[in-house]
């Protein structure tokens, strides 16, 4: 049978879009109608089938890799490696959105956070009264007084003492034990936002000047492990 | 100067207590010289156990140590123990993860290969990278979703996604859902020993020779190592090519490229052997 207009010869591309349900009705009927089409099609979808059964995911880090990339436990360059190939692979990074939804499900207390092998405590109160009723301390001449929170073997101690200079602020001095001193950060956030940060010095000592009254949340961190004070009144 | 004589005070009575603690802690594993038998770790850990997945305390010794015995020391016994202890609570995660359902497997069966995946992983030099039983649960139960992926990736790699769409529609000439299994045909088993021989990293080399520039390379590596459509290729890469049309032009000079191929063509074409 004669086609009487000659419609334009269906190229590889269009062939390639009827075999991904993308071509228009007429094509795919021209295709389906035609052996030579039909056959081109087979030979195609063949092809394609080939290549994808051999080379779909094969780059793909394996999801025991994935998962520890997820924990921070690769090294620098495979870490770096895992970076890159999630940055193009929506299946990886899918996965590893699942990955991190399905390890945030059912967090419990203690339980690191998807950011890496981060422990993280809840330091409480052990010696000085609670901090949340705790009024402000800072009078000249009024005696200071110590807090003692705890957290899996490490301790922090905390004292409040006002500037000589500026009575509106005052200065935290504390002191940390049970944790090693490299690395080691205290920061002081007010509403979730980092204020100040310090480092401790060789007797595990820090102090941080200048804090007008308010309340703070201390958060204690080295590499593996974050202990925070939720609440503590300046 | 005082503050710090108080503060080295504070130190003192800190440090105390912190070997207290740690005397206590060591108590734990042992008593005296005497090593804490398995099934009193294993008794206290399951009390700890309880007590730690309620939030009621935050410390697990006796889980540690039981961990510890497993993974340092490559104690089956204290093996068997965690398997015994923590199984309902992997079989539970297995049952939660979203893949499960679409699995076709049973929930024990994944418990299983978790637990086989984390003593395959953790050894005792990645153990010292653990201070605490929460990490060690969290890469038992990251172990947990990783074989449920790697089952779901199997399966993918045995039916890749345009299967379906050919399954689901009524073409005609559709190639059988089952070609990928038997590549070359009854009369051609060449094929698919090549294939078999070419493994994927050396196959994408020689695939890598074959391409004319960047833009071919991207199609080629979306299409078939992502199992991307020309659609989904033109939004995954937003300015890179002009249309899905652009993408799909790219995809068949490729296609031709490779099938004129003479290293190629007789390998992925099954009707090239009729015809030549």
């Amino acid at each position: 049978m004669r086609d009487s207009g000659h419609p334009p010869e269906i190229d590889d591309a269009r062939i390639l879009a009827y075999l991904d349900g993308e071509a228009d009705p007429e094509t795919s009927i021209r295709i389906e109608r035609s052996e030579t089409y039909r056959r081109r099609a087979r030979e195609l979808d063949r092809l394609q089938k080939n290549l994808r059964a051999r080379l779909y995911r094969s780059d793909c880090p394996d999801p025991q890799v994935l998962g520890e990339y997820q924990l921070g436990f690769l090294g620098t360059e495979q870490a770096r490696a895992v970076a890159a190939h999630l940055v193009d692979c929506p299946h990886c990074a899918g996965e590893l959105a699942d990955l991190r939804a399905f390890l945030r499900e059912e967090a419990i207390e203690g339980e690191p956070g998807p950011a890496g092998l981060v422990q993280r405590l809840v330091a409480r109160l052990v010696s000085g009264g609670p901090a949340m009723v705790r009024p402000a301390l800072g009078l000249r001449g009024e005696q200071e007084e110590t807090f003692i929170y705890e957290a899996e073997g490490v301790q922090v101690a905390l004292e409040v003492q006002p500037e000589p200079d500026d009575p509106e602020r005052r200065t935290l001095i504390g002191l940390i034990t049970g944790l090693p001193r490299e690395g080691l950060q205290v920061k002081i956030l007010k509403n979730g936002e980092e204020i100040a940060r310090a480092s401790v010095d060789e007797l595990h000592n820090f102090v941080l000047s200048g804090l007008p009254s308010g309340e703070y949340e201390i958060v204690l961190t080295i590499p593996e492990l974050e202990v925070r004070i939720p609440t503590f009144q300046i | 100067m005082s503050e710090i004589a108080r503060i080295r005070i504070i130190a003192y009575r800190s440090q105390r207590h912190r070997k207290r603690e740690q005397v206590k802690k060591r108590k734990v594993g042992s008593v005296g010289s005497t090593r804490m038998d398995l099934r009193d770790l294993s008794e206290g850990c399951a009390q700890e156990s309880q007590d730690y997945l309620r939030g009621q305390d935050n410390r697990a010794n006796a889980c540690f140590e039981l961990f510890r015995r497993a993974f340092v020391e490559r104690d089956q016994g204290a093996w068997t123990k965690i398997f015994l202890l923590f199984e309902p609570q992997v079989t539970r995660w297995v049952t939660k993860h979203p893949s499960f359902p679409h699995s076709q497997e049973e929930a024990q069966y994944f418990a299983n290969r978790a637990f086989e995946k984390m003593w395959a992983s953790i050894d005792a030099a990645k153990f010292a990278r653990f201070n605490h039983i929460s990490g060690l649960l969290r890469y038992l139960k990251m172990c947990t979703a990783s074989v449920i992926i790697d089952h779901v990736r199997t399966r993918e790699k045995l039916r890749p996604a345009s299967w379906e769409d050919l399954e689901q529609s009524d073409q005609p000439e559709s190639v059988d859902v089952l070609d990928h299994f038997h590549l070359s045909g009854p009369g051609e088993p060449v094929e698919d020993a090549v294939f078999a021989r070419l493994e994927a990293q050396e196959l994408w080399q020689l695939l890598l020779e074959l391409v004319a520039d960047s833009r071919e390379q991207r199609v080629l590596y979306a299409s078939f190592m992502l199992g991307l459509k020309p659609r989904q290729v033109f939004e995954h890469y937003p300015g890179e090519f002009d249309s899905v049309d652009h993408v799909y032009r790219i995809k068949e000079n490729l296609l031709a490229r490779l099938k004129r191929n003479p290293e190629l063509a007789g390998r992925f074409s099954p009707g090239a052997g009729k015809t030549g």
